[in-house]
């Protein structure tokens, strides 16, 4: 039997590479105004869906912080190369970074998400960003400076690495649950 | 801005203390037409609800009346600041603080000490307050005040204006 040699390549295919453009769209802005806190295991479909995010939410599996003011740094972790390449890229370290005014009551809050880890989804002007195929750890500071004008806030960072982008998806069907509300018990009816 | 300035003049009234002085403590006047004669004056009136006008003409038989004006109010948007969606935007009042007086009674500097510091030590939850200036030109305050009128204060009598600012943010709850 005669043999040959083939030469492997990177899985992915190349001709499926397509950058899209549209003029009419406008430009997404920035700003980190929400976040969601997801457990590990919670399911998230895209295109997102109310129901499910109501059920997760009353199940304590999401949590909404609503409003908030953050940014995201996105820093690449690079390690050795091998053969002709000087380095590679292993993945990408983000550290999300938000600032929380609602204060005073979420002391025990915090100290309970700083004990687990988490996935997330953090809303910019009309994309929700998910990350579900990484923990990201939780820290919560509550720094106070001297200035009587400085308000005094929740400083949070959450910091996970991932070789994936976080996934992106309009906000429209969930954008409802980015507002201030509680969980109410509903009174049984007689 | 009326909650304000009524705390305003309280803590004045508490800081002046007895001493047998009869205060009277008026809230934000605006401007109103008197016509005189046939002409036409402006001066600052206390205009209520329903439409009718108080004067804040300096009465003798009063040691010390205190009235504000609010000069003008301006504002400013700050985009980078804000949570969520929002913006935050900064509304600024420039205020005035007129009082007339009778100097047997109180020393002018005294009153306008005690006035300015009231302004800058009111704690106020959500307001940032400092005083600007204090104008003790008698017959210039009274021109800015009742322009056109004739000057009627004697000797005795003071009157001075102190300017201050009122800073606070819009939120949807104010």
């Amino acid at each position: 039997m005669a043999s040959s040699i083939h030469y492997k390549s990177c899985a992915t295919d190349e001709s499926a590479l397509v950058h899209t453009c549209d003029a009419c769209h406008g430009t997404e802005m920035a700003r980190i105004r929400g976040i969601a806190l997801i457990k590990p295991g919670t399911t998230i479909t895209i295109p997102l869906t109310s129901n499910e995010w109501q059920t997760a939410i009353l199940a304590g599996n999401i949590i909404i912080i609503p409003r908030i003011s953050g940014s995201l740094d996105d820093a690449e972790k690079e390690g050795d190369g091998y053969g002709d390449e000087k380095s590679r890229l292993l993945g990408h370290d983000y550290t999300l970074s938000f600032k929380d005014p609602d204060y005073a009551a979420n002391k025990d809050f915090y100290e309970a998400a700083e004990k687990q880890g988490w996935h997330l989804a953090y809303r910019t002007e009309t994309q929700l960003h998910i990350v579900d195929n990484a923990e990201a750890t939780l820290v919560a500071k509550q720094t106070v400076e001297e200035s009587l004008d400085s308000p005094l806030v929740w400083n949070v960072t959450l910091k996970w690495t991932s070789d994936t982008k976080p996934k992106m998806a309009t906000t429209t069907p969930v954008r409802q649950f980015f507002e201030c509300f509680d969980i109410q018990e509903d009174s049984d009816e007689e | 801005m009326e909650q304000l300035v009524s705390a305003i003049n309280q803590d004045i009234k508490n800081r002046i203390g007895g001493a047998g002085c009869k205060i009277e403590m008026m809230e934000i006047a605006e401007t109103a037409i008197l016509r005189d004669n046939a002409q036409d004056r402006m001066i600052p009136a206390l205009i209520r609800p329903d439409g009718q006008a108080k004067p804040t003409f300096y009465d003798d038989r009063l040691d010390i009346t205190i009235y504000h004006r609010i000069i003008n109010k301006t504002y400013e948007t700050q985009r980078n600041a804000g949570y969520g969606d929002g913006i935050e935007t900064v509304e600024t009042y420039e205020m005035a603080l007129i009082a007339c007086g009778k100097r047997t009674r109180m020393n002018p500097h005294t009153l306008e000490r005690i006035c300015s510091r009231t302004i800058a030590e009111l704690q106020a939850t959500g307001y940032k307050l400092n005083p600007i200036r204090s104008d003790f030109n008698r017959v210039q305050v009274w021109n800015q005040e009742y322009g056109g009128l004739p000057f009627p204060l004697e000797l005795p009598i003071f009157l001075f204006k102190t300017t201050y600012r009122v800073q606070r943010k819009m939120t949807p709850c104010n």
